[in-house]
């Protein structure tokens, strides 16, 4: 059985990270209306949302219709499937609740079908939740005008954490802390993706992270010997077959531009190097990901030509340094804790990092008493104090 | 009660707010006339724009204020549409204890003019339900429509006495012992922004609740200003690899701000030893590096290109000499 599955929480109290949200659909579930309406439910994959629900119908005894909207097209198919989930009584008048999941891939041309799930669901003695991966589609606009969202929030990686050793408990696997910390960061908020990582890595969870990072090293040191020691055009496809984010990528060739070039060179490769960050952004900026490709070409032809001459003595490339790990690790976070201050301070994140330095400075010298409640005020998590109490060593 | 003293002395009466009297009075008949037009709050950051917004929309809603408050920034929300569709969930639904609801969009002047235009037929479209309050600090850079439709309020920076207004009353309710003349350097330190001096403030009372000068200059005092000088000197130097860690250092523990950085690095280049052309190129680079910041590009990545150029200059500097 899939540990995703296996370990799907059985009981509110164990949906791990949502506690906002849940209360919004704990509300409406205990809601004693005849019609109690339906909520539209949206967050990021694999952060619950499902098992939000399905803990919520164990524990308090529901018995959940499932529809897929994708199957739901027009009005006469709406009316027929819905319409018989939401009129039929539950087999030994358990109570009911009906899931419509993937709402927003519901065509907007098919406006009818829609204005058909709003009147059924205004039938309905039965709660319906409406999961939408983007909830700010155009196609489900009415019906976001008529139902209050709930939003659920991507699980950070101490969530994730704490999701896995539950079921490493449960599977008698004991991994080194540091490799579950990896899988999280791996997963970028996706429990369920993190899951089926640790079941696929199984007891070998340890070798494997580090055969798979290893793996990860060879590629990119490959890579940086094609960038910088190739003589033609061909070198655009050097990143190609490295499994690497783009930024950690550039991170590991700006660590060794130094050690290939020299200054003159140099200057060259970080122009390259500046312009690749410069289109790199503009891809979110105006979500257009062809400026990727020119990134792509900035980093490999660009910082390859940058040369005057094939250089062909021997040359060790670099690890990037634990300094620059750390530099690429507290990148989101200092996003994250900036937005912490800036909700409570009513202001930007861009005016927090002006005031960081100081903002530290109090963090870190207040008595323990006043730090832990500034903590909570805040509600930061482990991660982010330890940002704000970090002090490297000179 | 915050923990933060920003939060915890805000201003909670009109009264309170210090050094802003003409348009603290402009507000006060607004909220007694329980009617406002848009209103376009401009001026230097920390200077009482948000605060003043707080005050009204708490004296017009009472302990409702919440649900008909939505506060915004420009800066952090990725692009106009989705500005537009908070606004649309916000103003879809009338305020229950007033004619209308009040969205402050923060830093307006982030936004593009055509995302300026976009949020002007915004603005029509809910002006019968809500009203906005613009915050910016240069009204020049919001395009004439909106400034049109707007009753425009200009902060002025704090003065001497407004901050030692501030100073004293925070002292009296933490238990602050005061040196002599601190509160002139709290005012230089702070140049008239009042969420810096409050924070300073409570940084340096974190380490000692007797307020000196000494204390002050060593919470403000820029010690990255030699680590500065002496990066610049390794790329300069060809070290390269020297400059390189401890520019990533200085960033680190510090958390200083890449575009404080590239200051005080231009603020070197006039004093550097090197040929005088050289020195113009250098400082366009800064420029165009600074630039590069603003419009979000990696601090890292463009710092350590623009002491590449520095490196170079210094290569060419001594081929020249020789």
């Amino acid at each position: 059985m899939v540990f995703s599955e296996k370990y799907r929480p059985r009981k509110v109290s164990e949906v791990t990270g949502q506690g906002a949200a849940m209360q919004s659909i704990l509300k409406i579930i205990t809601h004693n209306t005849k019609r109690p309406g339906a909520i539209l439910m949206h967050g990021p994959i694999g952060c619950g949302k499902n098992s939000a629900l399905s803990a919520i119908a164990k524990e308090m005894n529901f018995e959940v219709i499932e529809l897929n909207a994708s199957d739901l097209r027009g009005k006469d198919e709406m009316r027929k499937t819905v319409r018989g989930a939401v009129m039929q009584r539950s087999l030994f008048n358990k109570k009911k609740m009906i899931v419509i999941d993937e709402i927003d891939s519901v065509s907007g041309r098919e406006k009818n079908g829609l204005i058909e799930l709003a009147y059924l669901i205004d039938q309905s003695s039965y709660p319906v939740f409406l999961i939408a991966n983007d909830p700010y589609s155009k196609n489900i606009a009415s019906l976001r005008k008529k139902y209050p969202l709930v939003g659920f929030k991507k699980l950070e990686n101490q969530d994730i954490m704490n999701i896995l050793k539950k079921i490493c408990v449960g599977e008698n696997i004991v991994p080194a802390e540091t490799s579950l910390k990896k899988l999280a960061l791996l997963a970028g908020g996706d429990a369920r993706a993190a899951i089926n990582d640790l079941q696929a890595m199984g007891k070998g969870i340890d070798g494997e992270i580090s055969v798979a990072k290893r793996d990860q090293e060879i590629g990119i040191f490959n890579a940086l010997k094609t960038i910088f020691r190739s003589n033609s055009f061909a070198v655009t496809d050097a990143l190609n077959n490295v499994d690497m984010p783009a930024y950690e990528t550039m991170m590991w060739i700006d660590e060794n531009i130094p050690v290939e070039f020299d200054v003159r060179e140099m200057e060259n490769a970080y122009h390259y190097l500046s312009r690749a960050d410069i289109f790199y952004k503009r891809i979110t900026r105006h979500n257009n990901w062809h400026f990727s490709i020119y990134s792509n070409i900035f980093i490999t032809a660009g910082i390859c030509f940058s040369k005057r001459k094939v250089h062909d003595q021997f040359v060790s490339y670099r690890r990037i340094t634990r300094l620059l790990k750390m530099w690429q690790s507290n990148k989101d976070l200092k996003e994250e804790t900036a937005g912490k201050f800036g909700k409570a301070m009513h202001c930007s994140r861009r005016k927090i990092f002006r005031e960081m330095p100081y903002l530290k400075q109090i963090y870190g010298s207040m008595s323990d008493g006043h730090r832990e409640s500034l903590s909570e005020e805040l509600n930061l998590n482990s991660e982010e104090e330890n940002f704000l109490l970090e002090v490297v060593k000179k | 009660m915050s923990e933060i003293w920003t939060e915890k002395y805000r201003a909670r009466e009109f009264s309170d707010v210090y050094g802003q009297e003409d348009i603290v009075s402009r507000a006060e008949a607004f909220v007694k006339e329980k009617n406002m037009p848009h209103l376009m709050f401009t001026g230097p950051a920390g200077t009482g724009k948000s605060t003043l917004s707080l005050i009204i929309v708490k004296k017009l809603y009472g302990d409702d204020w919440r649900s008909n408050y939505l506060e915004l920034n420009a800066s952090d929300e990725r692009g106009i549409d989705i500005v537009r569709q908070k606004v649309k969930d916000f103003a879809r639904t009338k305020s229950l204890n007033s004619n209308f609801k009040i969205i402050f969009l923060d830093e307006a002047d982030a936004l593009t003019r055509e995302a300026q235009q976009a949020l002007r037929r915004t603005m029509e479209m809910f002006t019968q339900t809500c009203r906005f309050i613009l915050s910016c600090n240069y009204s020049s850079k919001i395009i004439d429509p909106i400034q049109s439709r707007c009753a425009v309020f200009r902060f002025k920076q704090l003065d001497r006495p407004a901050i030692e207004k501030i100073v004293l009353s925070i002292a009296e309710k933490e238990g602050l012992i005061l040196e002599e003349g601190v509160i002139h350097h709290l005012f230089a330190a702070s140049e008239g922004d009042c969420r810096r001096l409050i924070n300073i403030l409570q940084a340096s009372a974190v380490m000692s609740k007797e307020i000196t000068s000494d204390l002050i200059n060593q919470i403000t005092k820029s010690s990255n200003n030699e680590d500065i000088k002496s990066i610049i000197e390794h790329s300069l130097n060809g070290n390269f690899t020297k400059a390189k860690e401890m520019l990533l250092e200085i960033m680190l523990i510090q958390s200083l701000q890449g575009v404080d950085i590239i200051k005080s690095v231009m603020k070197t280049i006039p004093g550097l030893g090197i040929d005088d052309q050289l020195k113009v190129r250098l400082i366009e680079k800064c420029g165009e590096t600074e630039f590069r910041l603003v419009e979000g590009s990696d601090e890292f990545i463009q710092l350590e290109a623009l002491l590449a150029s520095f490196a170079v200059a210094g290569y060419r500097d001594k081929a020249k000499a020789k």
